[in-house]
């Protein structure tokens, strides 16, 4: 049993479904800390957009640092194209922003695993006979028709990870400030990793020079 | 044979039990406006699909669940011209005339197969233990043993949102999963459900 709670524990250790990958750092940044942020999550999907922005913009907010999510200065058609980037300008220059921070996907991949078939063992005497006082007890147990070893077949399986690339832009110098790189392991909806990576991220992000 | 029996029932169960648990709408993905205050009165259904049937089911079904729950709520296409897409402009326009407040706008996104499979695993019993106490010394084998069990089945994504007329700002939205043997229109009215169910949960219909 201990074994394989320990087996459980270092498994899940191993395995932790996100993290961050790389982190960098303007170290020559002299700004000052941003006061107000616009959020732009670049995703397909208009609900994943607004649930990533509100989650960092919450973030922000308990920091005591205002945040505007994009979609609500910025439709998704405004975010296409050469366009784009006048588009960002005007509602910056408009909301008085001084930061921009930008999540958009940087790939994903996939592993394939192979679970190999297993057979548990533990039972009739197994642990207590080389203690040689209950070899007895193995004799008695031998006597009765022994329930055959539970197996399972060996399997393989996919596992999808999705990797994201945050950036803090200051506005005033148009120059990247902070960037991560974040790996996710996704076994569902990625929509469902949103809030526990937005709070991995904003960790990463508070602790940085420009809001310490 | 009681063995072959115990196994046939197993994989009958681990079925069922697959079957039920995979099927039906999920969400995926919801979010709130959490500033919106707001209460709807009167609420317009757009089913964006290219094709006239199932656009008609799907909103008929969300007008007629809305309307028991004591809502005032209008399909589009009574209103709208089918032959022509039309503009998001005119569309609003006829929304203000009708004095609809808020706007649902269920969009399909997508469709994909998949399959389920779960691979063959034995379980020991006491061998004889079934039967009789005499037949517990009879040492004969019987393990319990599930077979693979492997379906396939569809699945459809779909985006639903709620717009507030006026701004024409989005107060909700959500991303859901059908997944689904069979037919897709049967998968009308459940889904349906799970939307307005939402939708009352989050008190932005009654």
């Amino acid at each position: 049993m201990v074994t394989i709670l320990l087996c459980v524990l270092l498994v899940s250790i191993g395995c932790a479904s996100m993290q961050v990958k790389q982190v960098w750092i303007d170290e020559t940044y002299q700004g000052g800390h941003p006061k107000n942020v616009l959020v732009i999550a670049v995703m397909r999907q208009p609900t994943t957009r607004r649930m990533m922005e509100s989650e960092f913009a919450k973030q922000f907010k308990k920091q005591g640092i205002s945040a505007v999510e994009s979609f609500r200065a910025l439709t998704t058609d405004t975010l296409e194209g050469d366009a784009a980037r006048d588009s960002i300008v005007a509602a910056v220059k408009e909301r008085g922003i001084d930061a921009v921070l930008t999540v958009r996907s940087a790939g994903s991949r996939i592993e394939e695993r192979n679970i190999p078939g297993m057979t548990i063992t533990t039972g009739v005497g197994m642990p207590y006979g080389s203690y040689g006082a209950w070899g007895g007890y193995t004799t008695v147990m031998a006597s009765f028709p022994e329930p055959s070893a539970p197996t399972t077949q060996g399997y393989s399986a996919e596992q999808k990870f999705l990797s994201l690339e945050t950036q803090l832009y200051d506005v005033r110098t148009e120059k990247l400030i902070w960037s991560a790189l974040s790996e996710m392991r996704i076994s569902g909806p990625p929509q469902e990793e949103i809030n526990a990576f937005v709070s991995l991220m904003s960790r990463e992000l508070f602790r940085a020079k420009p809001f310490r | 044979m009681k063995s072959r029996i115990i196994q046939a029932a197993s994989v009958a169960i681990i079925s069922f039990s697959l079957l039920a648990s995979c099927t039906g709408t999920k969400l995926v993905a919801q979010w709130k406006d959490e500033a919106y205050q707001g209460y709807t009165t009167k609420i317009f259904i757009i089913g964006l699909s290219k094709e006239y049937g199932p656009r008609t089911l799907v909103e008929d079904e969300f007008v007629r669940q809305l309307k028991a729950r004591g809502n005032d709520a209008i399909a589009s296409y009574t209103v709208l011209p089918r032959e022509e897409k039309q503009e998001k402009d005119v569309v609003l326009k006829k929304v203000q005339e009708l004095g609809a407040d808020v706007i649902i706008l269920v969009k399909f996104l997508k469709k994909e197969v998949g399959d389920t499979h779960t691979p063959v695993r034995r379980y020991a019993v006491p061998q004889g233990f079934d039967t009789s106490w005499d037949s517990y010394y009879g040492g004969v084998s019987s393990d319990v043993g599930v077979r693979d069990v492997s379906y396939d089945y569809d699945a459809i994504t779909m985006e639903t949102t709620l717009f507030q007329t006026a701004t024409r700002k989005p107060i909700w939205s959500a991303l859901s999963q059908t997944t689904y043997q069979g037919g897709p229109m049967k998968q009308i009215k459940p889904f349906t459900t799970t939307i307005v169910k939402n939708l009352v949960q989050e008190r932005l219909v009654r």
